[in-house]
């Protein structure tokens, strides 16, 4: 009954983040266009008609920070980041799930932190506007909490993902 | 004494039980920011004032052209390339793979995607003409060191940028330096190919052969010229000459080789844009981290620490090789460099070193730690592609490690070599 539930919700998980890497993957290629672009407008523009845009450098670094937060999730999905495996891996099956879930948990802490108070941040610099474009402030912060909102779902569905496998190993 | 003790004790602990290092200094940092009793927000701020940078924007930049470059079947004219220049030697497919990854260097800025790239052609073909696979492995793995020093290199725009030194004061002096480890690599696979009688093949080309393998290459080679000198000469910014490089590699794939169609430019961004996420992740968090450190004073801390041992430069610039070294060994080179040259910086330049050549020094260091285990991202990608354990490739890269520590002493201690070429374009 309990690993019954245990399934439903691993799937849950599974098909969401899923179709949210799919949004992810589609908005790093929208974004990283038109930062290119930018950009390249921007040289164009300073050597051929001698007027430099104001606007360019702004807009292309929000456009930079929107497409790297976000691509974070799919690097994470895709089991990207490294890190130092070569202790755990000298550890028991038992201890190792321990070891796992723990790091989950520390994981999971962050980017929960980084949600709610990114969110927090975001209300923060609402009322502000960018120095040269002009554009409310909370345009590009909101960046930050999406990010975290998008790795705590990836981490919840690696947790889960671990009890699954946990079954797994209970009955072969 | 807390202070370092907790930051770097959670941040070890973390980093044991398998936490990605980017999110290790995420936990790390937000447990200071805490400690600190500063406002959580610092945590969120941190993250998003670490990116929101426009020198680093030349790293997607670069990241985005290796690929459409690696993609556009470039890396083959390369290798054809290379191997006319040095297939009369002893060993001919091993050098021309230093030789390649020199060329490599100049369209990639990062050791893993020259491995990644070149050894995924070149370990396979090598094994085919009876190298054994821990030998092939291991000339990838050194001579892909050369990618992150030749320019472009990731690693010197994340240092540029840390420190407010001159990008392409950076970048011109990794000419020199790259291209000494590349020979330093070549040395110990001539002294290798000749102790083993590795075959000599003869090689005869005509000059209107050759002129048409250059030529083929050439589009590749001329990438780092466009860079360099478009910086050189002040027309754009490091920022700009990478999106430069972007355009460029884009009409050399889609229309002068055809070797690419509009619609694998999604999945070419999307692959870059991952890679991209990857090391922002580090960059991002390692900004979080740097700041508890400093907010906690502990440079100040380690360099009177090392101070108080010793006021000989020689002993000391030894030592800060020696924490480079060993940090190296289990860090990311750019969250490193992130950490580490603020609190290091201060103490070399006591020490006589001019900060360019510093930062020199510490992408050397670094990037050793990519071919040592127990992390060695080169060995780990490249004895995967030889189908071997890591330490098979460790013990076979232990010559190449070795030579290069030589061409390590001689950034740290001959100012003259390090700053020569920025000096000659007059970047100093």
């Amino acid at each position: 009954m309990f690993r019954d539930i245990i399934h439903k919700v691993y799937q849950g998980f599974e098909y969401f983040s899923e179709f949210l890497d799919r949004i992810v993957l589609f908005f790093i290629a929208l974004l990283s266009v038109p930062l290119v672009m930018i950009v390249l407008y921007a040289v164009f523009m300073r050597y051929v008609l001698n007027s430099a845009p104001t606007w360019s450098e702004e807009i292309a670094r929000y456009l930079m920070v929107w497409m790297s937060l976000m691509a974070i999730s799919a690097a994470m999905r895709r089991g990207q980041h490294i890190g130092l495996t070569f202790v755990i891996e000298k550890t028991g099956p038992r201890l190792r799930k321990f070891i796992d879930l723990l790091a989950y948990a520390l994981i999971l802490l962050f980017f929960v932190v980084l949600l709610v108070k990114g969110i927090d941040m975001t209300i923060f610099v609402a009322p502000q506007r960018s120095p040269s474009v002009n554009i409310p402030m909370w345009i590009p912060y909101l960046s930050v909490p999406v990010a975290g909102f998008l790795m705590v779902i990836q981490t919840l569905t690696l947790i889960f993902k671990q009890f699954e496998s946990q079954k797994e190993l209970q009955n072969p | 004494m807390t202070p370092i003790l907790i930051s770097v004790g959670i941040f070890i602990f973390t980093l044991v039980i398998g936490i990605p290092v980017g999110i290790c200094l995420g936990i790390t940092g937000m447990i200071g920011v805490f400690i600190l009793g500063a406002p959580m927000e610092v945590v969120a701020q941190r993250i998003f004032t670490g990116l929101d940078s426009f020198p680093l924007m030349c790293i997607p930049f670069f990241i985005i052209a290796g690929e459409i470059m690696n993609r556009a079947q470039i890396t083959d004219r390369i290798i054809v390339f290379a191997d006319v220049l040095v297939g009369r030697f002893r060993g001919a497919m091993a050098q021309a793979n230093v030789v390649a990854s020199m060329f490599f260097g100049g369209i990639t800025g990062s050791a893993a995607a020259d491995v990644a790239g070149l050894g995924s052609i070149l370990i396979p073909a090598m094994k085919r003409s009876g190298y054994d696979a821990p030998f092939s492995a291991a000339v990838t793995a050194a001579s892909s060191l050369q990618g992150p020093i030749i320019p472009p290199s990731i690693l010197a725009v994340i240092y540029g940028a840390t420190m407010g030194e001159s990008i392409g004061a950076l970048f011109a002096a990794g000419i020199p330096i790259g291209i000494m480890i590349g020979l330093s690599d070549m040395v110990i696979v001539a002294v290798i190919a000749a102790k083993r009688k590795f075959p000599k093949k003869v090689v005869r080309v005509t000059i209107i052969e050759f002129g048409k393998i250059f030529a083929n290459a050439f589009v590749a080679l001329v990438m780092p010229l466009i860079i360099i000198g478009g910086i050189l000469f002040g027309v754009f910014t490091p920022t700009e000459a990478a999106a430069v490089a972007v355009g460029y590699a884009f009409i050399v794939g889609v229309f002068f080789l055809k070797t690419i169609k509009i619609k694998d430019i999604p999945s070419i961004l999307v692959n870059a844009g991952i890679t991209t996420g990857v090391v922002f992740l580090l960059l991002a968090t390692a900004r979080l981290y740097s700041w508890i450190l400093s907010t906690n004073q502990i440079p100040a801390m380690i360099s009177s620490g090392i101070l108080s041992l010793t006021s000989e430069p020689i002993i000391i610039i030894l030592l800060i090789n020696l924490i480079l070294l060993l940090v190296g060994c289990v860090m990311d080179p750019g969250a490193a460099i992130i950490m580490l040259a603020p609190v290091l910086a201060p103490l070399a330049i006591s020490a006589g070193l001019h900060p360019v050549q510093f930062g020199l020094l510490m992408i050397v260091n670094l990037c050793l730690g990519l071919i040592t285990p127990p992390v060695g991202l080169c060995l780990f990608i490249s004895a995967n592609i030889a189908n071997i354990s890591i330490e098979q490739v460790a013990r076979a890269v232990m010559p190449f490690f070795m030579l290069n520590i030589v061409v390590l002493l001689l950034v740290s201690y001959s100012q003259e070599f390090v700053l020569w070429v920025p000096r000659m374009l007059g970047f100093l």
